[in-house]
């Protein structure tokens, strides 16, 4: 049987702000997430992007080893939503703690609980990114389910790996003090977390939708202003103090 | 002997002999902690730069030079002294009679300065034209007299450029703090030493150096005659703070007044004068708020030095530069940190005076520098993008000592013995098209290099290309040592720099520094012709005028090695080829990765190349891969660059890099802890030098349309900063279509 390899998509190896440090930031390909504000759509087809070998890609990520180690910083799989390839990406992370790399991931915890639980193996960090806190809102702006997102995040919660909640706050669709509320209190349930992260809406992506030849349903859907931006971490920041905004 | 004015300094050996390095080892206190400690400047400082601030706005409206005097030809004594606004100045001497009044060095070529006159609406002074064509030869018309055809139609057609051919060839470091340290006198006692010294056999190299060693004595008089006018007796050493910064600036002035070379380099002075600093804060004769005022007013001095330029010169070497290079910090060999308080006084100027290219501030950084320093500079370049970044460890591992600093961008030289000739570069990418064209010129037609025959067959073959290739870098080589030696002969018996070589040992240790452009142009395209399928397309002269490529090649930028290495082999090719070749005063070649901002003439003046770069498209400068060919991100290009062997490439290999400040990091903090460790692990994989600009495209595209918002925004190009608005509409084009770093993330991926 020939090497693991992975669908990826590119590859970033200056990562600032996928984890701590710098990050070698590696974006699989394939996600059904289906997401309507998601800027990379171009990363969703399953069979699209090119197949690497594990070894393939840990000789890219090791010949900037000095850059993460020295950082604190590490190896982040992106995406596509990496719980799609859950197999290659458990033994990326197993090769990485070989050699003492730190490792995350970053994903909408859409996948099955096996898939969780073969990525934890070597993990040292999840990035989640939870999409909407009402299952008619999350219906609206996804593909999939909240309560599936959500029972992963609290399947992750018991495993005592760090979390970073991220969340993009869309003007009149996820901006509502009901839905921040919502999320406060969904972190505030939660022991792991360590870091909210508020990523403010923006239509500089929009261009990819009309070259993939894709409907964007956020079509006249302002950009997040510093406004918005202000108000949603200060509502967020009366469940959680570590609240920033990107 | 008790000198008075060394009171309080420890240490023999620089007592007895001329040797600024031991003093300082003998005397520097190590500063080992943060920024807290800085002051803000003065009111005076304030009104003074106040004022030279509407000076430059008003050289500005008047399209560059504010005035020149064309009648007087600048040499140390020329002009009487000049003030700015003196109850305001702390340190005194400007390089004519009033601030930005430019004056004219026609030693190094009178047709240049009539030229550079004209541009701006001036007449040079008939009897001045008339001197120096007539009566007194110039640099430039000594080195015309003898180049050869050949060495002329190199020049023209772009495959050697920027050559020191017509003015100074600067990039020699005066050891300026001699002149605090101990005096003229003493140092003119010191020379007449060694002028007593020299064998007495009259061969042509002992003539030269005692007609050399007169002449710094002489030069050593004026700088005492220039001080005087001002007030100032420059015989005996500096017995202060404000003494020591006065007499060294003194000692820069007359270098700036004699010369007008292309990088007039200040050296490594920043421990030298903190010991003079720690010395009056001790004792209470200073505080640290004059203390800074003196580095403040010293940096205004600074930045205020300017030549009369053409504006051909402009395009090669953009922004009226003056390469006033600062180097800052560092190691000692002992393994103490040479990094002082005044290495953060001189950054904090950043800060005190606003951005500003000059002088060129060198981080001088080591693994082993002060952790606050560090943190220090990676926030200065976040907030100014006015720092460059050197491999100090590297350097230090090359032989050049702990008393280093860096000429123009990259150059080392070991301080007070060493110099170099400065060569300029050699166009790579145009040595390939004549390797497949005939050794002719693929934009003028004309036979310049060694006919060899066209390589057979649909497509390029890569074995063929890279034989021919290997006959022409062969040929190239030995045309360029030959040019660079006539061209420094004559600098030296025309345009000898009588006051920096003063400040310098009288035996030295010499480099021949050549240079080449369009590296990663030249790898590329090898790549292209290995990995891919390239056809050359010939016009009715049957020369290349485009290339088709069939299938995909590996690019430089990319971490990948099979094109990065392509790139070793080159230039380690073309150094040993330079070695086969003696090189005038037994210097030792060295050679450069670097363009300044040549990488726009260069382009222009060549054809299309087998990458898929189309004829007149800029390179890219210095080492960088080529623009938006690097897909891997930021750490891959660096990873590329880094392969490049600095011990081939002894004088220095630049890399520019542009990252948008979003992508360092979430917060401040972490931008700041990244930028911070992209250096550090930079120079962990033994690469040589970065310019950091941490700014956003937008921004620049901003200030091209509307310049008027942005007087001070300052930019990294290529081992140097400029002021953006100052750049042509061209470069700023080409600065512009650089790679921006510019971090994808899920959420931010664009």
């Amino acid at each position: 049987m020939g090497e693991l390899s992975g669908r990826i998509h590119s590859f970033e190896s200056f990562g600032g702000v996928d984890g701590k440090g710098i990050r070698y930031v590696i974006f699989l390909q394939g996600c059904s997430g289906g997401c309507v504000f998601c800027h990379n759509a171009d990363t969703w087809d399953m069979e699209g992007g090119t197949e690497f070998t594990v070894s393939e890609v840990m000789k890219k990520v090791e010949s900037c080893k000095p850059y993460l180690t020295l950082s604190n910083g590490g190896v982040t799989v992106s995406g596509g939503e990496p719980l799609n390839q859950s197999m290659f990406v458990a033994e990326l992370f197993r090769r990485c703690r070989e050699i003492g790399i730190n490792t995350a991931i970053d994903t909408s915890a859409y996948g099955t609980m096996s898939d969780i639980d073969l990525v934890s193996e070597n993990l040292d960090l999840f990035l989640i990114s939870v999409k909407h806190t009402t299952d008619v809102g999350h219906r609206q702006l996804t593909a999939f389910e909240r309560r599936v997102a959500w029972d992963n995040i609290r399947h992750i919660d018991t495993k005592g790996i760090p979390m970073w909640i991220r969340f993009v706050v869309i003007p009149g669709l996820t901006d509502s003090e009901g839905v921040l509320r919502g999320l406060g209190e969904f972190v505030g349930s939660l022991s792991g977390v360590r870091r909210v992260e508020l990523i403010p809406y923006h239509t500089l992506g929009a261009h990819k939708w009309r070259e993939l030849g894709m409907e964007n349903r956020l079509e006249g859907v302002p950009p997040a202003g510093d406004e918005h931006m202000d108000r949603a971490a200060n509502i967020m920041r009366q469940y959680f103090s570590n609240v920033i905004v990107l | 002997m008790h000198v008075q004015e060394w009171d309080g300094f420890e240490g023999k050996l620089w007592k007895e002999r001329i040797d600024v390095r031991d003093f300082i080892q003998s005397n520097y206190h190590q500063y080992n902690w943060g920024e807290e400690f800085l002051a803000s400047p003065t009111e005076r400082t304030k009104r003074l730069w106040a004022r030279c601030e509407e000076l430059f706005e008003m050289e500005r409206r008047k399209g560059g030079v504010l005035d020149i005097d064309t009648t007087t030809v600048s040499t140390i004594t020329s002009h009487g002294p000049g003030y700015i606004c003196k109850e305001d100045e702390l340190i005194v001497g400007l390089q004519t009679d009033a601030p930005l009044r430019r004056a004219i060095k026609p030693f190094g070529g009178i047709r240049m300065v009539e030229a550079a006159c004209e541009a701006y609406g001036y007449k040079v002074d008939p009897r001045v034209v008339e001197i120096f064509t007539r009566y007194r030869r110039t640099h430039n018309e000594g080195v015309f007299s003898v180049y050869t055809p050949e060495m002329r139609a190199a020049r023209k057609a772009g495959l050697i450029t920027g050559l020191p051919d017509a003015y100074g060839r600067g990039r020699i470091i005066g050891e300026y703090a001699r002149v605090p340290l101990y005096g003229v006198d003493r140092l003119i006692a010191a020379k007449e030493a060694d002028l007593a010294q020299l064998p007495p056999e009259m061969s042509d190299e002992n003539m030269r150096l005692r007609e050399e060693v007169s002449d710094q004595i002489k030069a050593l008089r004026e700088l005492k005659e220039m001080a005087a006018s001002y007030g100032f007796d420059l015989s005996r050493p500096a017995s202060n703070a404000k003494e020591a910064v006065q007499w060294l600036y003194f000692a820069y002035l007359a270098a700036a007044k004699e010369q007008d070379g292309a990088a007039m380099s200040l050296g490594r002075i920043d421990a030298f004068l903190d010991v003079y600093f720690e010395r009056d804060l001790s004792s209470g004769r200073i505080t640290e708020e004059e203390a800074q005022e003196l580095i403040d007013q010293f940096v205004i001095k600074c930045r205020l030095i300017k030549y009369v330029r053409t504006p051909e010169y402009n395009e090669l070497f953009a922004g009226d530069p003056t390469w006033i290079t600062l180097s800052l910090g560092g190691m000692g060999d002992d393994r103490r940190s040479l990094v002082t308080k005044t290495a953060f006084r001189f950054i904090h100027t950043l800060k005190n005076l606003g951005p500003a290219p000059e002088p060129n501030m060198t981080i001088l950084w080591s693994q082993g520098l002060p952790l606050p320093f560090k943190r220090y500079c990676a926030r200065i370049s976040i907030e100014s993008s006015s720092i460059q970044y050197e491999n100090d460890d590297l350097m230090r591992s090359c032989g050049f000592g702990d008393n280093y600093a860096i000429a123009c961008c990259v150059s080392a030289m070991s301080g007070g013995n060493q110099m170099q000739f400065f060569g300029a570069r050699c166009n790579l990418p145009k040595v390939l098209l004549m390797s497949v064209n005939e050794g002719r010129d693929e934009v003028m037609g004309a036979q310049i290099g060694p006919k060899l025959a066209i390589p057979e067959g649909d497509y390029l073959d890569y074995e063929q290309v890279r034989k021919n290739l290997d006959a022409m870098l062969e040929w190239m080589a030995e045309l360029y040592v030959n040019t660079m030696n006539v061209i420094h002969y004559m600098h030296d018996k025309y345009y000898y720099e009588n006051v920096q070589m003063a400040l310098l040992n009288t035996h030295l240790h010499r480099f021949m520094a050549f240079g080449v452009a369009g590296l990663s142009v030249i790898a590329d395209s090898l790549s292209a012709i290995k990995y891919a399928k390239v056809r050359a397309i010939r016009d009715e002269r049957g020369i290349t005028k485009d290339f088709s490529i069939e299938g995909d090649f590996p690019r430089f930028g990319n971490d990948d090695d099979r094109v990065d290495l392509i790139a070793k082999e080159v230039v380690c090719s073309f150094i040993e080829k330079l070695r086969k070749h003696r090189a005038y005063r037994d210097a030792e070649h060295t050679l450069s990765i670097l363009t300044i901002t040549s990488n726009v003439v260069y382009g222009k003046k060549t054809g299309a190349t087998p990458d898929g770069r189309k004829a007149g498209e800029a390179f890219a400068p210095g080492a960088n891969p080529m623009h938006e060919r690097d897909m891997l991100g930021a750490l891959a290009a660096l990873n590329s660059v880094s392969k490049l062997p600095y011990s081939a490439c002894k004088d220095g290999i630049s890399n520019t890099f542009c990252i948008v400040p979003e992508s360092l990091g979430t917060t401040w903090e972490e931008q700041v802890d990244n930028a911070f460790y992209l250096v550090e692990g930079y120079f962990m994989k033994g690469a040589h030098h970065l310019n950091l600009n941490v700014i956003r495209r937008e921004k620049l595209e901003d200030a091209m349309e509307h310049p008027e918002k942005y007087p001070t925004l300052t930019i990294r190009v290529s081992g140097y900063a400029v002021n953006f608005v100052k750049l042509t509409k061209e470069q700023q084009r080409e600065v512009i279509a650089r790679t921006f770093h510019a971090q994808r993330s899920s959420h931010k991926k664009m």
